[in-house]
């Protein structure tokens, strides 16, 4: 971090270093060449003063001379004369050894010592010129009793080198102010050049900070620049989500479109996720992403948890839903989470492709179901039930085409719709062909629920006609599959196969329904002379069957428990049977061991149903109860199932059994049996 | 189920009902709807304004009007002209509805033609995409019309 740091603002430190040595350097010489500046001030004046005392010394001699010619008192000039020797001598030693010396204040100062070669020859000479004349004065300094002659010798001496003593002071002088000068040159120069240094320094750091301040926006550029060109192109939404689940200043130009809503830096992002997705999906990308910002979890291991991945999301009124994936991922700074970093992808078009795979998927495995069924299925009998189905269709298509648009006949027209749609469901049931049964019995559904409605739209039409593309396309599916499947079904006796289909078709239903009814039931089949009849009344015969097996099973047959609590057995028992009675007259007759049929349940619902008084319920005959059984929307089931309850079934039985020609029976005994019994000829 | 919904016949449905309440202040109803299977085949009347899709979607919507119609619809304009030039106008008028609510609804990924119109009946009238294309059959006081949506997911 520290290095990282240094390494950065490396020239910012070289530059700063520099102007710190460079000032020391700079207060250093400059202290020390004004101390040397006013030493040599000092050593100048005292220089000078020995040029003074040189002369002090010789006009006090001449004095001390004349008065003792005189024979007046001298002890003032021979003061004076000390004065001036101890002055010129301490002095003379201060400049050859460096000493403290009586300053020109009276007050003791340090005088340096010459330092220069000129220096020591000048302060030489002087003290071959000096030692011997204070070797001269020594007599008149002892004591005032000295004698002529002493005094004459000095006097002599001093006339002789006192003119050299006073220029070599003076060469001494100026040799001190020439060293001064120098000092003060030296000074002069080391502060130019310091200053020079530091104001180089100055140019050199401002150089260095604009050229840093200008590459780095340089770089800011060029990086705002690439992350413009970045968020700009990337087709991904992209952004940046704070603490306070706030977007970031920069976000990629596509996310408006991805989200499909108007988006701007720092806009709160909860309200436009609550807004897109379901309840569900937004509590828990709340907790989700409150997760995510706290550092307890790892971040790959609730990245599975994700609810917003391939999340339905809702768009404006009337328009298709649409799939977005939210992808979260921690942005660290300093190794604390500070954003989430979001993407939103649209994978409508993926989760499209997935949905259409999975329904090839399924629409194989359906395929290969039906091709399994169909191979034990007589392929004429298959035959029959496409052509029955082709033409329900069709007589659909025909109605739609042509019905008028009073709510009567639309009414009529549902009628007949779930009439034709519950035919195919009960043959699809019997050739177990799960795949129409299914389809017939959702088409059913939404019918019974427009027929509750009580008012048919337009808009319903249009919904029929769209289910029954979808039965157009079942059909197209199958039909291919049998026409690929010709000739495999053929071989053995038609009749056989087709008395034999027939029977499977009675037991197969039975089976089933019973299985979801939870009751255990068995089906003896007498149907032998069916084989003698047209196909077409056979079929027709095989369509009735399975409206009354499914009845007979749901309404008929009892729980197991509440048959052995009647003293039956547990099972029930269902006949169907189909006999020549005489030449081309039949009977066919379906019969179980039920509860039989409660004309006082049928009251009952009618009253509930509203369709009579009670009055009215109660004041008719037990016939007349029994004709309601036959009457479209009638129903005494309680829960509507693919089985029962949809009031559908009777009133195809007595349609078919109309355009047989026939004749049917209704004989029931409570707690016993009920058996519906057709008579026709051919 | 059919590869479309009601949801998406009914965009243009609508759209056309839709018009017909703004423009004259009466709406249209659904009178039938049915499928162009076997000898059924789609009603062209008079006139007739189309428009094709591409991209997720193919094939082409189109509504075809009566010529009385149409002429009824320009009275209720208050559009004195009702040359056929007029009345061509007139179903590419609703012809520009369809383009505009199937371009709300279905947004990118699907490309509109310029909507186009006939004037009796067209060979492109007779091109399908469906196996069965779906009629719909609209009231509008005592005339009719039809919307005919003849479209495949790709």
């Amino acid at each position: 971090m520290f290095w990282d740091l240094f390494r950065k603002y490396l020239a910012i430190f070289i530059s700063v270093g520099i102007f710190l040595v460079s000032s020391m350097f700079v207060l250093g010489t400059n202290i020390y060449y004004s101390q040397k500046i006013a030493e040599s001030a000092v050593s100048i004046n005292l220089s000078g003063r020995q040029r003074a005392m040189s002369q002090r010394i010789s006009k006090a001699l001449m004095l001390v001379q004349d008065n003792m010619l005189r024979g007046q008192p001298q002890e003032a000039e021979l003061r004076e004369l000390a004065f001036a020797v101890n002055i010129f001598d301490t002095t003379i030693k201060g400049f050859r050894d460096g000493d403290v010396v009586t300053g020109g204040d009276g007050n003791p100062v340090f005088l340096e010592q010459v330092e220069t070669e000129e220096g020591h020859r000048i302060v030489r000479d002087a003290y071959e010129i000096w030692n011997p004349f204070l070797i001269r004065l020594q007599p008149m300094l002892r004591s005032p009793d000295f004698s002529i002659e002493e005094l004459e010798d000095a006097v002599a001496y001093m006339r002789v080198n006192n003119v050299p003593l006073f220029n070599l002071m003076n060469s001494l002088t100026f040799e001190l102010e020439r060293i001064a000068d120098q000092r003060a040159t030296i000074l002069y120069w080391v502060q130019v050049g310091g200053l020079m240094v530091v104001l180089l320094n100055v140019l050199y750091t401002v150089f260095i900070s604009i050229t840093g301040l200008m590459r780095g926006d340089r770089d800011l550029d060029r990086a705002r620049k690439e992350t413009g060109e970045i968020l700009g192109t990337v087709r991904e939404g992209l952004f940046l989500l704070d603490r306070d689940y706030r977007l970031g200043s920069q976000y990629s130009k596509s996310l408006r479109s991805v989200l499909r809503r108007d988006v701007f830096p720092e806009m709160p992002f909860l309200p436009v996720l609550e807004e897109m997705v379901s309840r569900d999906a937004y509590d828990n990308a709340r907790d989700y992403i409150e997760l995510l910002f706290g550092d307890r979890v790892k971040e790959a291991l609730v990245t599975s948890l994700n609810p917003l991945n391939q999340v339905e999301v809702s768009g404006k009124e009337g328009e298709e839903p649409r799939y977005l994936n939210f992808n979260f991922h921690r942005v660290l700074e300093e190794g604390k989470i500070a954003h989430l970093l979001v993407t939103v992808q649209d994978v409508t078009e993926l989760v499209e492709l997935t949905a259409q795979l999975d329904a090839a998927k399924g629409q194989s495995r359906v395929e290969v179901e039906v091709l399994l069924k169909l191979l034990n299925t007589d392929a004429s009998v298959l035959r029959q039930f496409l052509d029955n189905v082709g033409k329900g269709l069709a007589q659909i298509n025909e109605r739609l085409r042509s019905e008028d648009d009073s709510e009567q006949a639309r009414l009529h027209l549902l009628n007949y719709i779930m009439r034709i749609v519950h035919g195919i469901k009960g043959e699809a049931a019997a050739l177990n062909i799960e795949m129409f049964e299914g389809y017939a019995h959702g088409f059913e559904r939404e019918l019974v629920a427009m027929r509750e409605k009580g008012e048919v739209r337009g808009e319903d039409m249009v919904r029929i006609t769209v289910l029954l593309d979808g039965f157009y396309e079942r059909l197209a599916s199958i039909t291919n599959i049998a026409e690929k499947m010709t000739g495999s079904g053929g071989g053995g006796d038609a009749d056989e196969k087709y008395l034999q289909t027939f029977t499977d078709s009675v037991h197969n239903l039975v089976s089933r329904i019973a299985d979801d009814e939870r009751k255990e039931v068995a089906v003896v089949c007498d149907l032998g002379d069916i084989v003698r009849l047209p196909r077409r009344i056979a079929n027709e015969l095989n369509s009735i069957t399975i409206q009354l097996l499914r009845n007979a099973v749901k309404h008929g047959i009892e729980m197991p428990g509440e048959r052995r609590a009647q003293g039956k057995p547990a099972g029930g028992e269902i006949h169907v049977e189909c006999k020549e009675v005489s030449r081309d007259e039949y009977e066919f007759a379906v019969r179980d061991d039920g509860r039989g049929v409660s004309s006082a349940k049928i009251r009952k619902e009618l009253v509930q149903k509203g369709l009579l008084s009670e009055k009215d319920a109660n004041a008719l005959s037990v016939d007349a109860v029994m004709l309601y059984l036959f009457e479209p929307g009638f129903s005494t089931a309680e829960e509507a199932d693919r089985d029962a309850g949809h009031g559908v079934g009777l009133d195809v039985v007595a349609e078919r059994i109309m355009r047989l020609r026939g004749h049917l029976t209704l004989n029931s005994k409570a707690q016993a049996f009920t058996e519906f019994k057709i008579r026709f000829s051919l | 189920m059919a590869d479309i919904t009601e949801q998406e016949i009914e965009v243009f449905v609508g759209a056309v009902n839709r018009y017909f309440a703004q423009i004259t202040g009466e709406k249209a109803k659904i009178r039938s709807s049915f499928l162009a299977e076997g000898e059924i085949r789609p009603p062209t009347y008079d006139f007739t304004g189309l428009i094709s899709l591409s991209g997720r979607y193919r094939g082409s919507i189109y509504f075809s009007a009566t010529k009385i119609m149409l002429m009824r619809l320009l009275l209720a304009m208050q559009e004195p002209r009702q040359t056929d030039a007029h009345l061509l106008d007139a179903v590419g008028e609703i012809a520009n509805t369809l383009a505009g609510n199937a371009r709300e609804h279905f947004g990118e990924g699907m490309g509109i033609s310029v909507p186009i119109t006939f004037q009796g009946p067209s060979e492109q009238l007779s091109t399908a995409v469906r196996e069965r294309p779906y009629v719909i059959m609209i009231k509008w006081k005592q005339y009719e019309a039809a919307v005919i949506v003849d479209i495949a997911k790709k």
